[in-house]
């Protein structure tokens, strides 16, 4: 037999034992690395003896690591959730603060003015509870408001992160795919990859596959892909649907068309937000708008039937409603449409709908009471409609109407925000029910009394107040579930985490047993080369 | 069982215990710094609303409580002024009968007529009677003297109601065209007076026992108008202690919606504390322990 083998044995050994000592110094160097998986090798023995690196892989469980990809959607949208309805519910104020504390002080101080209607002071100081009770609306309103206009920088800024992400997975399938897959150095390209997949899903949800060539594809709001092998397309802000206005989620295809996919994105931070903005925020606002407009419509109705110190009557107390007509987002044709109060006895605050059919017939509908007003009607541009003491005028502005369009009509929209006393001075507040000289007759003062317990609200059901109170206490009830949620979230992915880092994390006990282990193999082998080398100059000294 | 246990797992676990602590440490500071069970509606969403909710029962409450006082106070004063009334009436009554009796001379009749128009006078300025500038007898028109100097009523009819709980209305005045000028059947007491003084002056003896008995129907006009007064300033009293009653009930209420129940809170601040206390050295003995490879010298 030859000493030749034996020799490359010995080379096999100490270049087998050198890769398993980069490994471990490779894994020790990320043990702190959250998203590294530590890496193993493997050998194998050829059938001429010997060893070799049969292959390195990373410790990775790919059913837990789609389990977190998944999980991260929940996290990220309560995230944000919780965030944003935290400040939401803020808004509201504390037991003794907000809305419900000025219209409880304001109702009293009418009460005042009823048990001293002489009293100069008892009618000042209605005006001056009145200003703090409209201040209070206009805040809480405001607050609202900049709430949502904030969601929509959020959404600006994760939709910037996504494809900046996206980019980037896009761009590792391209190099994993291109890499050689016998050298480890692939695994921590898959790893990266692994970890921003993750990271997309805290923004939306998504779909991912792994094909046979090892790409990822990515996929958003059901089924338009965001990542297709090397290839990554982009998100954008949607311009706003129906009423409201704000934006929505699209993906830009290669031919630059905006598909909007805000009803599919349901999950992440992006899901998250627009929820939050559309039920949470919106739907307080809209509550608080109504009970604003209630309290405006009827405190004035009553207000004006009764007769100041000074004999005036007719008054109003708080700025009268007018209606404000919204054209929906998605409107072509060029008509407009406008509206002014020309009965207030009549108005309400319900809000009605301009539908256009087909572009010469329009129908009227009452949104909040699920009516149709009229149905039929022909359109001529500069034409009017009535209804419920408003007029409305139809007139084509840049064109004419395109079958499809829509207008809303409202008198409750941004009353919070708008309502204000107009009442001149202490003398005009109308505490009597008969003409000047009585100063002694409160009876208009106990009608707008009996206003605070009316209930004038949810089809009779609630007072003004109770109405108040119930929006603050969804926002509260919806704040205490987000926070539940996202407790029990994160006990999920603390789970998930830990699991994950069981199967992946590197265990410096672990490596240091494989340190020993190779730095002996490499010892032996060297040892192998040098007994070999020895026999050789036996044999030569023989000679 | 885990099969491997890899350093990073035994941090991450003790440091999710130790932020789990911190939360809910936190949490319990606030609460019994500020006395409050619900700082945020998320602590408890329903019992922040009800908490809202009797915040303004109170807020109305106490209005309803000082409506009461200031009428207690204007009823008050009305049932002083009524009782001076009533010596007037009286004292009138008085001096009919007295110089109904033939006795006296004309003379002297005259001179006691002119107590009778000091008697009138006085009824005036009773009838007149303002608190804060308000003429409690002149019904509505409280801004001005119901009675000029011959007793003519310039006032109302008006019934001022008083608000007493959300949409409970207590009657609070009374109008002098009734007691003292016999609206709604009854009898003119200035008229009365006015016929005394004439009747006086005359030295018209019939005159003067004319006016006895209805002097004395005037009177007890005014001793009803008193007691009306006094049946009214008992029903505030009533409606106050309700009141009282019900703003202590509804304090309680507020109290158990949304005050801390400080032994439940402390307790649990010191078991938390502990329980912080516990997972903070055992990070710290995990973050300063070693591994093997500390032992590889």
């Amino acid at each position: 037999m030859s000493l030749s083998p034996i020799m490359d044995m010995g080379r096999q050994g100490i270049a087998s034992a050198r890769a398993g000592l980069q490994l471990v110094s490779r894994n020790v160097a990320n043990a702190s690395n959250a998203d590294y998986s530590r890496q193993e090798v493997f050998f194998e023995s050829p059938s001429q003896g010997g060893v070799r690196t049969w292959t390195i892989r990373s410790q990775v469980d790919a059913f837990i690591e789609a389990r977190i990809t998944n999980e991260n959607q929940t996290q990220g949208r309560l995230e944000a959730e919780r965030r944003l309805v935290g400040e939401t519910s803020a808004v509201f104020g504390t037991t003794d603060t907000g809305i419900d504390a000025s219209l409880a002080q304001f109702f009293a101080a009418v009460s005042s003015v009823a048990s001293s209607p002489e009293s100069n002071v008892t009618r000042s100081t209605l005006l001056y509870q009145a200003d703090g009770l409209a201040t209070e609306f206009n805040r809480e309103a405001t607050a609202l408001r900049d709430l949502s206009t904030q969601v929509g920088k959020e959404m600006e800024a994760a939709v910037t992160r996504a494809n900046q992400v996206s980019a980037t997975i896009a761009q590792l399938n391209q190099a994993i795919g291109a890499s050689d897959p016998s050298d480890g150095s692939v695994n921590q390209l898959v790893d990266q990859r692994t970890t921003l997949v993750k990271e997309l899903a805290t923004i939306l949800d998504i779909n991912t596959f792994e094909d046979g060539n090892g790409n990822v594809t990515v996929f958003v709001g059901g089924g338009t892909p965001l990542v297709e092998g090397a290839h990554s397309y982009t998100l954008a802000l949607a311009p706003a649907t129906g009423y409201a206005p704000y934006a929505g989620v699209a993906v830009v295809t290669p031919g630059g068309q905006q598909v909007d996919i805000s009803s599919r994105v349901t999950n992440g931070e992006l899901g998250g937000l627009m929820r939050v903005r559309d039920q949470v925020i919106g739907t307080a606002a809209a509550d608080l708008d109504r009970a604003a407009a209630t309290l405006t419509l009827e405190f004035n109705r009553v207000h004006g039937q009764g007769y100041g110190l000074d004999g005036s009557t007719g008054n109003d107390f708080f700025a009268p409603l007018a209606p404000t007509v919204t054209g929906a987002g998605a409107n072509k044709g060029g008509t407009v449409v406008s509206g002014a109060v020309f009965d207030m006895s009549a108005v309400t605050v319900d809000d009605y709908e301009v539908v256009f059919t087909a572009p010469g017939q329009f129908d009227l509908k009452n949104l909040t009471q699920g009516t149709t007003v009229s149905t039929g009607n022909a359109y001529t541009s500069g034409m009017t409609v009535d209804v419920d003491g408003i007029r409305l005028t139809l007139a084509d502005g840049t064109g004419a109407p395109v079958a499809g369009d829509t207008f809303r009509v409202s008198t409750a929209q941004d009353q919070a925000l708008n309502i204000s006393r107009v009442l001149a001075g202490a003398d005009q507040v109308a505490v009597a029910q008969t003409a000047a000289g009585v100063p002694g007759d409160n009876r208009n003062a106990l009608a707008l009394s009996d206003l605070e317990a009316a209930k004038l609200m949810d089809g009779g059901t609630l007072s003004v107040g109770e109405k108040i109170s119930q929006v603050a206490s969804h926002v509260g009830l919806e704040q205490q579930s987000v926070e539940q949620a996202y407790t029990a979230q994160g006990l999920v992915m603390e789970g998930l985490n830990t699991r994950r880092a069981e199967v992946s994390s590197v265990s410096l006990d672990e490596e240091a047993t494989k340190l020993i282990q190779y730095q002996q193999a490499f010892d032996a082998s060297a040892k192998l080369i040098r007994v070999a080398d020895e026999l050789m100059q036996t044999i030569l000294n023989m000679v | 069982m885990p099969i491997r246990v890899p350093d990073i797992v035994l941090k991450d676990t003790a440091l999710a215990n130790i932020t789990r602590n911190s939360v809910r440490l936190a949490q319990l500071n606030a609460q019994v710094a500020a006395g409050k069970r619900i700082l945020s509606p998320a602590d408890d969403a329903v019992a922040y609303a009800r908490a809202k909710g009797l915040r303004g029962v109170l807020t109305a409450a106490a209005q309803y409580q000082d409506n009461i006082g200031r009428a207690q106070e204007r009823l008050s004063v009305a049932e002083t002024s009524l009782a001076s009334m009533e010596n007037v009436l009286a004292r009138a009554k008085e001096i009919a009968l007295e110089q109904a009796n033939p006795t006296y001379d004309a003379t002297q009749r005259a001179t006691v007529a002119q107590e009778a128009q000091q008697l009138i006078d006085s009824l005036v300025v009773l009838g007149n009677t303002e608190v804060e500038g308000q003429h409690l007898f002149a019904g509505y028109a409280t801004g001005a003297a119901p009675f000029d100097a011959t007793g003519a009523y310039a006032g109302d009819a008006g019934v001022r109601n008083v608000e007493v709980g959300p949409g409970v209305l207590v009657a609070e005045n009374i109008t002098g065209d009734q007691f003292l000028k016999g609206a709604g059947g009854g009898v003119d007491a200035f008229g009365l007076l006015t016929q005394l003084r004439d009747a006086l002056l005359a030295n018209d003896v019939t005159g003067i026992s004319g006016t006895i008995d209805a002097l004395g129907t005037a009177g007890e006009q005014v001793t009803r108008a008193r007691m009306t007064v006094g049946f009214r300033l008992n029903n505030l009293d009533t409606h106050q202690s309700n009141l009282d009653e019900a703003t202590f009930q509804t304090r309680k209420l507020l109290s158990d919606a949304e005050d801390v129940d400080y032994t439940q809170a402390v307790s649990e601040l010191v078991q938390r504390q502990n329980n912080l206390d516990v997972a903070r050295s055992t990070l710290a003995r995990i973050l300063g322990g070693s591994s093997i490879m500390d032992l590889i010298g």
